[in-house]
């Protein structure tokens, strides 16, 4: 896989290069001291990982993933943890690590890098080969750096609560930092739906319905005014 | 006070000289470097600048195992200009510490 690293401290981009070194499947093509260079750089060039410095005078990290189109896979580095609770906003960020980094926790970035690629890889065989797409029934979720298995069937709400939401399970509840956006997107629209702007719930387990509320175990969630009719027609009326 | 040492670029470089070498030379050459700017922008009132530079030699100072000034560097970095001379001094300290700690390697 070939890589570029993006930090402004060249002791930062030596240790991140050293550490790379010792992974044969990684190759640096390329290092710069600031991310507008390296936007120039792919936008002529293609690679598969980016290890990224979050803090960078003018243009930090995130502006850089903003600013590209198809971002490849990114490692982010920081020194500053807090800036890494926006990495669960992005698809392509596989890991954030913390200055300074260890081999050990940087090793485990890898685990976590070269699991991503294999999935990806699998994902575009299938594609390639006109398989016919197996629909996945469950979805991994990022919790305290877990990746926690999902199966979407024994959802039964899911909650906005600022920045997080609150996935309830039959069994369990999880509070991910994420949007109901972007988790509405994983889930099958016939068993989902967003009968609220802060609640998305499985209409399968849906008790019973009055007036502008729906009964899901024990749960009484509202229903919007404009979602109501959506509902209804889900429902399988005498 | 706490001394700075090579552990982690020891740890790093595998006991292989070259490498470890290599690392010094680049502490040698950017440190006074990242603490001119840091001086600079603290003489010209430029307090995200300054921030900026606090955060980078953050780095240097984790990397030369001063764990408890990189928490009082944090610290400093994070808070309101001018409001903190204590932090500030005690982090002027760390940089003098580290920069004639880079010079004898």
């Amino acid at each position: 896989m070939n890589c570029i690293i993006i930090d402004d401290e060249m002791l930062a981009r030596a240790v991140i290069a050293q550490m790379i070194s010792l992974h044969t499947e990684l190759n640096v093509v390329e290092e710069f001291s600031n991310a507008i260079e390296a936007i120039k750089y792919l936008n002529k060039n293609e690679v598969d990982v980016v290890f990224l410095d979050i803090h960078m005078p003018d243009f930090n990290g995130f502006d850089f993933i903003n600013t590209i189109k198809n971002p490849p896979k990114v490692v982010l580095i920081t020194s500053d943890k807090n800036f890494a609770i926006n990495a669960f906003e992005y698809d392509c960020i596989v890991d954030y690590l913390v200055k300074p980094i260890t081999e050990e926790r940087f090793e485990k970035a890898m685990q976590k890098l070269n699991w991503r690629v294999d999935t990806s890889k699998k994902d575009d065989t299938s594609l390639n080969d006109n398989m016919p797409v197996e629909k996945t029934n469950e979805f991994y979720v990022n919790i305290n750096n877990r990746l926690i298995k999902i199966d979407i069937p024994t959802i039964t709400i899911i909650k906005a609560k600022g920045d997080y939401i609150s996935i309830k399970t039959d069994t369990t509840s999880y509070t991910v930092h994420t949007t109901l956006k972007k988790i509405e997107e994983k889930l099958p629209k016939n068993l989902f739906l967003k009968i609220h702007r802060s609640f998305i719930i499985n209409t399968k387990k849906i008790i019973d319905i009055e007036d502008n509320s729906v009964l899901i175990g024990k749960d009484v969630i509202p229903v919007s005014r404009g979602n109501k009719p959506e509902l209804m027609k889900r429902l399988n009326l005498l | 006070m706490e001394e700075p040492n090579i552990e982690y670029i020891l740890k790093l470089s595998r006991n292989e000289e070259a490498i470890k070498q290599r690392f010094i030379n680049i502490l040698k050459f950017e440190l006074p470097i990242e603490i001119d700017a840091y001086y600079m922008s603290l003489r010209l009132n430029k307090w995200p600048q300054t921030m900026t530079c606090i955060h980078k030699l953050k780095n240097k100072i984790a990397i030369l195992g001063l764990e408890n000034s990189y928490h009082l560097a944090d610290e400093y970095e994070k808070s309101n200009p001018n409001s903190r001379k204590d932090l500030q001094i005690e982090f002027e300290k760390t940089l003098t510490l580290m920069q004639h700690f880079v010079n004898c390697l």
